[in-house]
């Protein structure tokens, strides 16, 4: 492991504890706003970091790979999520302490991460030459078909309360994570077994457990309650394993270029 | 009428395709024209081999065969001997072999022009092709000797290659350089032993590409290795149709340059490009100097 992976757990690690910390200290108090604050502050710098390592993966390759255009938009994608992260934490700092609602203007700089990752996706399939092998589409689509599924199930209890809206909003977040998540598997299938793949399965674990973010976010967001700690850490996972990506594939490409 | 004259126009063009078949213009490397003379007589060739010598458009050599003997050699405004005289020892060039039957003598003395033609080389012929040096040789018959100056030479010449053996190695024997060379040409333009490339540089372009690939499946995977592999066949049967591990010996050492050339080519076209190169110039740093020498020769 490269030593910006390393530094990049550490710095993950240092973020969360002070975030449990800050939970545990000011949970059910009216304290609780410097959590909120606090949590507002964590996405924005693990998104807008994620975002900053894949653009500095990007800058190693030349103008005319297509990998270069794969980790920029990755980056791109991240950015925007890092926007709406920025949104959403005025918001709360404007309204004492008080969740965004939703749908709002926060989630189309939220949705547009999605597009942004599998034009990156693409762009890298591209980069590879290579077809996609049949196991690879037999989980491709079983990752599809299993996310759609779990998406639909966990947000089943917010469907019958909902708005058209927001029934729209939620199936956009479920069928876009979903295509995003089998994408990645699409991708990673090509490099099984490889020192390349390696940064592939920290992008997939850091995607799926943004997926589960999504879905908690859409749950909680449509029964109107606060996220808490758990849908409040994932997102920051998310980002921390797509920065370790970000980190490794760096190396990998720079130790063999 | 006119039908009857159509039929009979295709029956003479079928019967014209089937004597008349012709292979790729295809370019050789690195072994003498006469030496390609001699596998073709080796092989009872009948037919038109057309040269391009030099890869000079303009320089057109034609030798026609009748079961491995040759009837006759045409050159720019030369014909016969002089022709054969003047491409013997250029090392490349294009070849074109077309396969026809054909009836006419052979042409009169050719066994003497090349005992002459190898006797007149200068001392230092063999050093004009270096890459000669890297030849196997192989042996495809032995005929009767006893009426050329060669006989002595082209015997131990012929009696130390045994199976099949390196070109560096052979035991001199009491021969000295120049008898060994000259009985060693004599040989082969008379395509009583054939030199080829399959066991020296064909093995170090093989392994190279083995190397290649097995760095491809630690750094891409399996699935980006094995794709690169069929790109990269597909690639060399684009340019040379009949392309087989163990190319024809009669084009020297171009198959393997191609061989090369489309590994780095296609290097490019599958996989990350940044990754390939990478892997590319890694394989090549890590080769054994022998097999590196060959290679870093044809890639340049």
């Amino acid at each position: 492991m490269s030593k910006d992976s390393i530094l990049v757990i550490a710095l993950w690690l240092i973020l969360s504890t002070v975030a449990i910390f800050l939970w545990l200290m000011t949970v059910d108090s009216e304290s609780m706003i410097f959590y909120t604050h606090y949590s507002s502050l964590m996405q924005i710098i693990t998104s807008a970091g994620a975002a900053f390592l894949c653009y500095r993966t990007m800058m190693i390759f030349n103008v005319n790979d297509k990998a270069r255009t794969a980790w920029g938009f990755l980056s791109m994608g991240l950015f925007f999520w890092s926007a709406g992260a920025i949104l959403e934490g005025v918001y709360t700092l404007l309204h004492q302490g008080a969740t965004a609602p939703f749908p709002w203007y926060a989630n189309v700089c939220f949705l547009l991460l999605v597009p942004f990752v599998i034009m990156a996706l693409i762009a890298f399939k591209k980069n590879l030459n290579a077809s996609i092998p049949l196991k690879g589409w037999i989980a491709t689509i079983t990752v599809f078909l299993g996310a759609l599924v779990l998406g639909l199930g966990i947000n089943a209890k917010g469907f019958q309360e909902i708005e058209s809206i927001n029934l729209i909003i939620t199936l956009i977040y479920i069928i876009f994570d979903s295509v995003l998540l089998a994408m990645a598997v699409a991708a990673a299938s090509i490099l099984i077994g490889s020192l390349l793949s390696r940064p592939w399965w920290f992008a997939l674990v850091g995607l799926f457990i943004f997926y589960l973010g999504d879905m908690i976010y859409t749950l909680v967001r449509n029964i109107d309650q606060a996220g808490g700690i758990i849908l409040d850490l994932t997102w920051p996972v998310a980002f921390g394993f797509i920065a370790i990506a970000a980190t490794t594939a760096r190396a990998i490409y720079t130790a063999n270029r | 009428m006119n039908k009857w004259f159509n039929f009979q126009f295709l029956v003479l063009l079928m019967i014209h395709q089937f004597y008349v078949s012709g292979d790729q213009v295809l370019p050789f490397k690195d072994i003498f024209v006469i030496q390609i003379l001699g596998m073709l007589i080796a092989r009872k060739f009948s037919g038109v081999a057309h040269f391009v010598i030099g890869n000079k458009p303009d320089s057109i050599a034609d030798v026609w065969f009748n079961g491995g003997m040759v009837i006759n050699v045409h050159y720019i405004n030369l014909t016969g001997l002089p022709a054969l005289k003047a491409i013997a020892w250029h090392y490349e060039g294009k070849l074109e072999l077309v396969s026809q039957l054909l009836y006419n003598d052979p042409l009169a003395h050719y066994s003497h022009l090349v005992e002459s033609l190898v006797k007149d080389a200068p001392p230092d012929m063999i050093n004009t092709c270096p890459m000669l040096m890297n030849t196997f040789i192989n042996h495809v018959k032995l005929k009767p000797l006893k009426n050329s100056i060669f006989s002595l030479s082209g015997l131990t010449v012929f009696g130390e290659i045994g199976l099949g053996h390196s070109l560096t190695n052979i035991p001199r024997k009491n021969l000295s350089e120049k008898e060994f060379w000259n009985g060693f040409l004599y040989l082969t333009c008379h395509g009583l032993v054939i030199v080829s490339y399959a066991k020296s540089v064909g093995l170090s372009v093989q392994k190279f590409q083995d190397q290649l690939i097995d760095k491809m499946k630690t750094l891409m995977g399996a699935h980006i290795a094995d794709t690169y592999k069929d790109k990269l066949w597909q690639n060399i049967h684009q340019k040379w149709a009949n392309f087989d591990k163990e190319p024809d010996p009669i084009y020297g050492t171009s198959p393997y340059q191609l061989w090369l050339h489309q590994m780095q080519e296609t290097s490019q076209q599958v996989g990350t490009p940044t990754l390939q190169k990478g892997c590319f110039e890694s394989v090549l740093l890590a080769l054994a100097p022998k097999n590196a020498k060959v290679i870093h020769h044809f890639l340049n």
